[in-house]
Formats: C-alpha cells, sequence, structure tokens
C-alpha cells in the first residue's frame, strides 16, 4: 500500500495535481478578448498604469467618479501589478498572469496552513477541496485585490498556526495594505483565537493571563493589523473613522439564507465542514489544542461576519461567505480525512457474524 | 487478503467515490457560477476607441460615462463620471441617479448636456453595448446626442463619443 504519511514524494505529487487543478480552474480568465471588468479591475490597472507613467502614487487624487476625492483604498496590490507590468511589458498579460499566480498560491496555502493543524494527509486534501467553492474562484479569478488577500490568507493564517512570527507579521502587514476585508476577517480571526485560547487557559488553570505562543502571535497581528490599518485610513483621508464609507451608510450586501450558503459553497463543502466543525468543536470542549482553537476561531467569525445582519451591521454579509471558505476547507479536508481514517482502521471482522462453537 | 483489510480498502474507495461524485458536480458548478464574472462587459469597439481617446484627449480629461464605460476609461489614465471606488465619494448615490435618469435616460438633449456640464464632462461616452449608470441595465438612446446643439460626434466604429458642447 501507499504510505502517505511515510514518503512525502506522494504528499508533493498530489499536491501538484492539486495546482494543476486549480490553474484550470482559473485558465477561464484567457478566455474573453479582455481581462474581467466585474469588481473595479480597472480601478487599479489606473493607479498600475499611474505609478507607471508617472513615478508616484496618486494617493490625494483618486480616478474614481471623476476624480478629484483622496483614494482610501489599500496600495499593495496595485503596486503588485504596476511591478509585474513593468517586468512582462504588458498590462492585459500582467493582469491575467497574476491571477495564474493566485491560482498557484491558494493550493499550496491551503495545504501549509491545514498541515501545520493536522498533518500532510490532511493538508494534501485541503489542497484539493480549495478548488471546488464557487465564491472562492469568483474572488480569485478576477485580478482583484482581494484575489491577493485571499491567495496570501492561509499563509498568514499558517505563519500564526506555526508561531512563525515575523512571518505572520510581514503577511499580516502585506495584507493590511492588499485589501480591507480581507484583513478585517484576519484581525477577527487572530483575536478570536487569543480569546478562545485565554479562555481555556483560564478553564484551565482559574488564572486570567495573556495568551502565549501562537494565541499572543495572533493578538501581536491583530494590534498590527488595527494600527497599519487605520494609520493607512489616517495618512489617505485625515481621520481615523474607518466605517465612514459609502459602504457602511449605504449598507452594501445581501442577507445569506442556506440556499445561497449552499449555492456558493457547494455540497461537499457544506457537509463535509459541519461534520469537520462538529467533530472539532467536540473534541475542543474536552480536550482544546491551541491551533485547533485557531480553526474553530476563524469557523466562528465566519459564520459572525456572513450573518452581521443579525446584530444589525448589514454590511457586506454575502461578500463575507468567500472568507469563511477558508476555515470550511480545512474543515472539509479534517472531515474526509477523519473519515477514511476510521474506515480503514474499523474492526470490520466485528461485524461478521460469529462461528457457533 | 482477508476481509477485514478487503472491507476496509473497499470502504475508503466507496468515500472516495461518493466524494468525487459531489466533488464533480461543485467544480461544475464553480465553473458555471464564475464564468458569467468573465464577461468583460465593455465592448471590443469600446476597447478600440481608446486609442483615439489617448491620441486626442489629456490625462484626467473627463467623460460623461456609465460604471463600466468609466473604469475601462480609467486604465488610460481618462477619468468617466462614474465608475471606480464609491467608498467616500460625496453624493454618490445622487451621481448615479443623475447618470441614468438625466444623462443615458435623458427626455432631452439639453437635460443630458446640463448633467454633463454638472460633472465637468468634456465628452461623451456612448458605447454600443448596454449601459449600467448604477441602478438598472438600459440600452443606449442615440437620439439624446445626435443632431443636438448640444453634442457633437467627433468618433464612431460603433461606439461613439461626443464632445460636450460648452
Amino acid at each position: 500500500m501507499i504510505d502517505l504519511n511515510g514518503d512525502k514524494r506522494w504528499i508533493y505529487a498530489l499536491l501538484l495535481i492539486a495546482i494543476a487543478a486549480s490553474v484550470y480552474s482559473h485558465s477561464m480568465v484567457w478566455k474573453e478578448f479582455y481581462y474581467p471588468t466585474f469588481g473595479n479591475t480597472n480601478l487599479h490597472v489606473a493607479f498600475a498604469q499611474h505609478i507607471l507613467t508617472h513615478g508616484e502614487y496618486p494617493i490625494q487624487n483618486d480616478y474614481s467618479y471623476g476624480g478629484g476625492i483622496p483614494t482610501l483604498y489599500v496600495p499593495g496590490y496595485r503596486l503588485l501589478l504596476a511591478g509585474t507590468a513593468l517586468i512582462a511589458g504588458n498590462m492585459d498579460f500582467a493582469v491575467r498572469l497574476l491571477v495564474m499566480l493566485f491560482a498557484v498560491l491558494l493550493p499550496v496555502g491551503f495545504f501549509l496552513f491545514t498541515r501545520e493543524l493536522f498533518g500532510d494527509v490532511t493538508g494534501v486534501a485541503a489542497a484539493f477541496f480549495a478548488s471546488l467553492p464557487a465564491e472562492l474562484l469568483i474572488y480569485t479569478v478576477r485580478p482583484l485585490p482581494q484575489a491577493l488577500g485571499l491567495a496570501l490568507l492561509p499563509f498568514a493564517f499558517y505563519a500564526i498556526a506555526a508561531d512563525k512570527r515575523k512571518a505572520a507579521f510581514a503577511l499580516t502587514i502585506a495584507i493590511a495594505l492588499i485589501h480591507q476585508e480581507t484583513i478585517a476577517f484576519l484581525a477577527a480571526g487572530a483575536f478570536a483565537f487569543a480569546f478562545l485560547q485565554a479562555l481555556s487557559d483560564f478553564a484551565r488553570t482559574r488564572k486570567l493571563a495573556l495568551p502565549q505562543g501562537a494565541a499572543w502571535t495572533a493578538l501581536l497581528c491583530w494590534a498590527l493589523a488595527l494600527f497599519v490599518y487605520v494609520g493607512w485610513h489616517f495618512v489617505a483621508t485625515g481621520n481615523a473613522n474607518v466605517f465612514d464609507i459609502a459602504q457602511f451608510k449605504n449598507h452594501e450586501g445581501n442577507i445569506v439564507e442556506f440556499n445561497l450558503f449552499l449555492e456558493k459553497n457547494g455540497m461537499v463543502l457544506t457537509i463535509g465542514s459541519l461534520l469537520g466543525l462538529v467533530a472539532l468543536a467536540t473534541r475542543s470542549i474536552t480536550n482544546p489544542r491551541e491551533k485547533e482553537l485557531l480553526l474553530l476561531a476563524l469557523a466562528l467569525v465566519g459564520i459572525a461576519f456572513i450573518k452581521n445582519d443579525l446584530v444589525g451591521v448589514r454590511v457586506f454579509m454575502d461578500r463575507f461567505i468567500v472568507f469563511l471558505q477558508v476555515p470550511l476547507v480545512v474543515l472539509t479536508a479534517y472531515a474526509f480525512t477523519g473519515i477514511c481514517d476510521y474506515a480503514l482502521h474499523f474492526d470490520w471482522n466485528s461485524i461478521l457474524p460469529r462461528r457457533s462453537s | 487478503m482477508r476481509f477485514g483489510q478487503l472491507a476496509s480498502i473497499a470502504s475508503v474507495l466507496v468515500i472516495f467515490a461518493a466524494v468525487a461524485y459531489y466533488a464533480n458536480q461543485d467544480l461544475e458548478s464553480a465553473l458555471n457560477q464564475a464564468k458569467p464574472w468573465m464577461n468583460p462587459v465593455v465592448s471590443q469597439n469600446e476597447v478600440a476607441a481608446l486609442g483615439w481617446v489617448k491620441a486626442n484627449t489629456a490625462e484626467r480629461t473627463i467623460f460623461a460615462s456609465d460604471i463600466f464605460g468609466g473604469e475601462l476609461l480609467m486604465s488610460v489614465l481618462r477619468e468617466g463620471t462614474e465608475g471606480g471606488d464609491w467608498a467616500i465619494v460625496p453624493n454618490v448615490v445622487q451621481r448615479m441617479h443623475d447618470m441614468q435618469y438625466d444623462f443615458y435616460e435623458a427626455n432631452s438633449s439639453e437635460q443630458a448636456w446640463r448633467i454633463a456640464l454638472k460633472y465637468n464632462a468634456e465628452y461623451a461616452w456612448v458605447p454600443d453595448r448596454a449601459l449600467f449608470p448604477g441602478f438598472a441595465w438600459k440600452g443606449v438612446n442615440y437620439a439624446i446626442f445626435d443632431n443636438s446643439p448640444y453634442f457633437e460626434k467627433v468618433f464612431d466604429n460603433g461606439h461613439r463619443i461626443y464632445k460636450v458642447k460648452k
């Protein structure tokens, strides 16, 4: 039999197949005469083009709606696009090339994050499951900052779970400067993880204390995310009120009902992640393990974000489904390998009728 | 091979088959849901018109446009009256309303002209495709712009550009 846990070559071979599957599904970005335009893709092209033409970032004069206003959007993706276009020599090619980068990063990031929590086999299963959810594909097959943020998010959670503090800080800063909603999810997830870990420590020791290890790294990432993003907002607009934007005032977003949830996640992710979440929550109540608390925290934050209408926020509910999919993919892989493991080690002889003596 | 081993392998194969069956359906659904988002919306003639724009207008020139037209113009460092990030744009919903109902769906050429002037537009962007100024998709009403004392056609390859007369 193939020993997946012992022989890493099988793991990497399967990971390569998962990357190929992701590249295949994202390859639709090459099929039209012009790159996708839904989601303000050309606004980011404009900034990249401006950087290349004038060698500056037009922070006080956005191109949106007739210009003349400061740009609120963080500059990370636009700088990357400008650099890619400079090297590629063609903006259209650069835009689509970045989508291919996202296609490669996604399975690798999910593999690393999941492997850190549950080992190689579950990691490689997550790399495959990352290609299934519609929403994750819709948001990463278009050349958008959100796609880059989503592609980096599993790497950031991997760095936090592995307590690789420098990498976690670097990724937090990068994501804060790439996409607002992504950093909101990262910051909320990191904070929830630190909170759950502190709660778990309190239940065990009956003493209040700051979290240690990965949870402490997560708390620092939360603080760093706040500092960098609010700092950017202040530099761009002259105030620190990050909620004073049209999306909040006009309550952009749709309510997430079960049918929409199923449509955007698919059958495998919906059922698999539910099984994984129940198994993980049950285990975490009796025997909480730090890294698994991170996954639990991300799932809880994701659910809270897509149902924020219940507490009166009513902003971006459906747009947060894609962020919830990060823990859902990992939970599905956890459930899948758990069920396979159970089936492999089940004593099937016990179901045979016993011989009469 | 003993029964226990056979049953173990068979059960895992059954799990793989079931997951693969539904995963295939999910992947198909994901691809089908993603495909419409690949639609560039803008027309080939519209993209070709950018050549005229670059040759005949200065950077940051404002065009009265719908959202997709405005964003296309940004890619060559011009501006549309609409398109881009609406997060901190003052009176942005009013602007969308103006462009939808009083410009592209105006009752008269003069009404459209006044809106173009209100937003400092030097040109009108009139594509050969459905328009989306913020509230609804609509076809182009060329009667607003043609033979008008307020607009002068300066480019036409199917997609049209009109100069807004001062």
